[in-house]
């Protein structure tokens, strides 16, 4: 039954996504729901130290989400900006909870009103829904942000690129987002903007100034898109950069797999660009068939034969049963499917949209003993 | 005495009851993937075995009923050892469309050899009157016993929470040396054995957050309850064993327990009262006992209706504690802070009955020796002997 996690916790969803992409700003993220979990879902997924945004639930009753008064929502946000330590903040991010979602509140008007009583800071409602993936969740982020720049801006600035997707849930590791950033500099460009982290909005406005675009992760697809649609920015993808992996966590793993003796057949787990660049690492050292597959977005314009969506836990314990695949690369997490007795390698590659790695909130299917239903 | 740092009377840890104390019983998380990761952080799926989120169309378009039917069924056949029982646990979104869970509950019950409970996360601000989590958690538990008329043939029924009381505990002795059989809670070996609760002649209750739970039993079973409220004051005390005593026709001599707690050295008493069960009625006894209260901190109210603007967590059974300190001690100052960082230390506390250990705001924690976790040692005079023992004052009294 598709809808039924027996042993996995559902991933990441699209609101730790947008609390991902602003953690590193001065940004004051109000999920619009009683009990917070809008943005304790976040906290679940990553601890950073560089976190800089406030996130707190607008703590509302009952009475108050079904009578509707959007007034009277401003008003509690405004409440909340206005408490001590949030008034630096120069960016307010409204995230829907999965009731207000589902009840379909206008939270677009909710933010126009509350601008107006803040002319000084900006304002980015968010379309979130609380059962979408944390990418999707990127991906909205990315094009709010881009409907700050001006649509008219269409002088480039020579040789930068803006890297779309480069953030802390699919590249945890600081060693892979700098091999990442040293490959394209390697290639003369300069990084003009970040979308995923680092989130800086006057470089994000001035993003559409750059040469070309450079999608690290599938979340910034669309990004991309939009960009060549509007102001005409051309992208690729990292696939056309050579990129040094050396000990990171994602070099770690290509050295794990070349320390197998001749797999015929390898299946990665994982987001769709990186797990292309795994491929493509690995195709170089002679392996005859990569397939890649997903949870997350798999885009046809980079999807290969052979790679598809994994839908449910019951199509994860088949895959992982396959016998074709010698290797299977994926977060520690799908281990609970796997069959140690076989012969095949399991090469860990820890993905924190699927499992968290902040041990102190580690729920019961995260502890070692977790096995099958 | 001056204490330069608030003395924090800590009581037992207080946690909700565990739904996967009943044995044989499974639960199902109902609702978006949002809510069942914010579950678990809390880790209220601890007992969690599985999560159905069901996108909002099929929510909207009624086909939830269906999909949870489908998916207990499938969790039911596919189980190795077939549970007795499953909880149903939802979200917020499935309280606001309105899903049927009685109709739910009465088919799963007809197609398959379960009990079922229904238990409704209500992460709105709810009114006063709830026990909160502790509340809700209970009676889900006991909204598992089929209903019908208790056959009284199982004992009295001890209904505490999750934290067990110690085998010291003044009311567990009270019914060992009169040789009442006594049933307690979170102690059942099979869901046979939680089915005997069922058949109990009498409840009692010791906590207020749990009388929704006593009602809810009455209902079902049509067992009657008795409140025994956890005391700070010797004549409330007297009166709880004078109902024992005459529900059981039992002769309690009550100079074998009684204490009351004198100051004799405290000049002024600054309290922290966040983890303490009963907080203002603690502390109209301690000025009742002459001791000189100078500040309380005290519970940021986490529960709150659209017409009540007050601040501090004051639940309606403590109410006119809360009124007489406003009225007779109008200047008596009340910080209120959030719950105490000893609640979300891990699993350390102090038991009732042993040596206070002082907490300060650094999270220095002076932990005495022998300290267990989170058993309820006291009821009764021991809660007054305990008091005295935090207070670090000499026993006074016979």
């Amino acid at each position: 039954m598709s809808y039924l996690w027996q042993t996995l916790l559902p991933f990441a969803t699209d609101s730790t996504g947008i609390c991902s992409m602003f953690a590193d700003s001065k940004a004051l993220i109000i999920g619009h729901d009683p009990s917070s979990s809008a943005v304790r879902g976040y906290q679940l997924t990553e601890h950073r130290e560089d976190k800089t945004s406030v996130n707190v639930g607008l703590q509302i009753n009952e009475m108050a989400l079904i009578l509707g008064d959007l007034d009277y929502y401003v008003e509690k946000y405004y409440e909340h900006y206005n408490q001590k330590d949030h008034q630096d903040c120069d960016l307010i991010v409204l995230l829907h909870a999965p009731v207000s979602s589902m009840i379909n509140l206008d939270i677009r008007l909710c933010a126009k009103m509350l601008q107006q009583k803040l002319p000084g800071v900006t304002v980015l409602p968010m379309d979130n829904n609380g059962n979408r993936y944390y990418d999707e969740g990127l991906s909205m982020a990315y094009q709010e942000v881009l409907k700050l720049a001006d649509s008219d801006l269409k002088e480039k600035i020579p040789n930068t690129v803006n890297l779309l997707g480069l953030n802390t849930l699919d590249y945890p590791d600081a060693k892979d987002r700098q091999a990442i950033q040293e490959a394209v500099c390697h290639q003369g460009y300069k990084i003009l903007s970040v979308f995923g982290m680092q989130t800086d909005l006057d470089r994000l406005k001035q993003s559409v100034q750059a040469e070309k675009n450079i999608v690290v992760s599938a979340s910034g697809i669309f990004a991309a898109r939009l960009m060549e649609e509007k102001w005409g920015i051309p992208y690729s993808y990292l696939t056309d950069f050579i990129v040094d992996w050396k000990d990171s966590r994602m070099g770690q793993a290509l050295q794990a797999v070349n320390a197998l003796s001749n797999p015929k057949e390898i299946l990665i787990i994982g987001e769709q660009v990186s797990s292309n660049l795994l491929r493509l690492a690995l195709k170089k050292n002679g392996s005859p068939k990569v397939t890649v597959s997903s949870w997350f977005i798999l885009d046809e314009e980079i999807k290969r034969d052979g790679d598809f969506v994994i839908q449910d836990e019951a199509q994860l314990k088949e895959v992982l049963q396959d016998p074709r695949y010698d290797v299977v690369i994926g977060d520690p997490v799908f281990k609970a499917f796997w069959d140690d007795s076989s012969k095949r390698s399991y090469i860990e590659l820890s993905h924190p949209p699927v499992a968290p790695n902040n041990r102190a909130f580690g729920g019961r299917h995260f502890r070692e003993h977790r096995g099958h239903p | 005495m001056e204490n330069t740092q608030p003395v924090q009377l800590f009581a037992s840890r207080r946690q909700r009851p565990s739904l996967s104390a009943v044995p044989q019983t499974q639960t199902l998380f109902i609702g978006a993937k949002e809510c069942v990761r914010h579950c678990s952080r809390r880790s209220l799926t601890e007992e969690s075995r599985a999560a159905l989120c069901l996108p909002d169309s099929e929510i909207v378009l009624g086909n939830t009923e269906p999909l949870i039917i489908e998916a207990i069924q499938q969790l039911y056949h596919q189980a190795k050892d077939k549970p007795r029982g499953f909880f149903l646990y939802t979200g917020c979104p499935m309280r606001f469309i309105g899903v049927d869970f009685e109709g739910v509950t009465q088919t799963l019950q007809t197609l398959l050899p379960l009990q079922v409970s229904h238990i409704e996360q209500i992460s709105f601000m709810a009114a006063r009157q709830s026990g909160g989590l502790a509340s809700m958690f209970s009676k889900a538990i006991y909204q598992l016993l089929p209903k019908g008329q208790s056959d009284k043939s199982t004992g009295v029924f001890l209904l505490n929470g999750s934290a067990p009381f110690a085998p010291e505990n003044e009311l567990l002795h009270y019914f060992k040396s009169n040789q009442i059989p006594l049933l307690l809670a979170n102690q059942w070996q099979d869901f046979d054995d939680f089915l005997k609760v069922g058949n109990a002649s009498l409840i009692l209750v010791t906590d207020g957050d749990l009388l929704e739970a006593a009602e809810c039993l009455k209902e079902r079973r049509g067992i009657d309850y008795l409140y025994l409220p956890l005391s700070y004051r010797s004549e409330e005390i007297a009166n709880a064993y004078s109902m024992l005593d005459q529900t059981f026709a039992q002769q309690t001599d009550m100079h074998e327990f009684f204490y009351q707690p004198q100051n004799n050295s405290y000049t002024r008493l600054d309290l922290d009262l966040r983890s303490a069960m009963r907080p203002w009625s603690l502390s109209r006894a301690l000025l009742e006992y002459g001791f000189p209260v100078t500040s309380i901190i005290a519970s940021k109210r986490l529960r709150m209706d659209e017409d009540d603007h007050s601040e501090v967590q004051v639940v309606l059974e403590e109410d006119p504690d809360y009124q007489w300190l406003k009225q007779n001690h109008p200047k008596l100052p009340i910080q209120i802070e959030s719950q105490s960082h000893s609640h979300h230390q891990g699993r350390q506390g102090l038991a009732n009955g042993h040596r206070e250990g002082r907490h300060d705001h650094h999270g220095n924690h002076n932990r005495p020796q022998g300290q267990t976790f989170g058993e309820q040692s006291y009821w009764g005079y021991a809660a007054l002997k305990n008091l005295a023992e935090q207070l670090n004052i000499r026993r006074i009294g016979s």
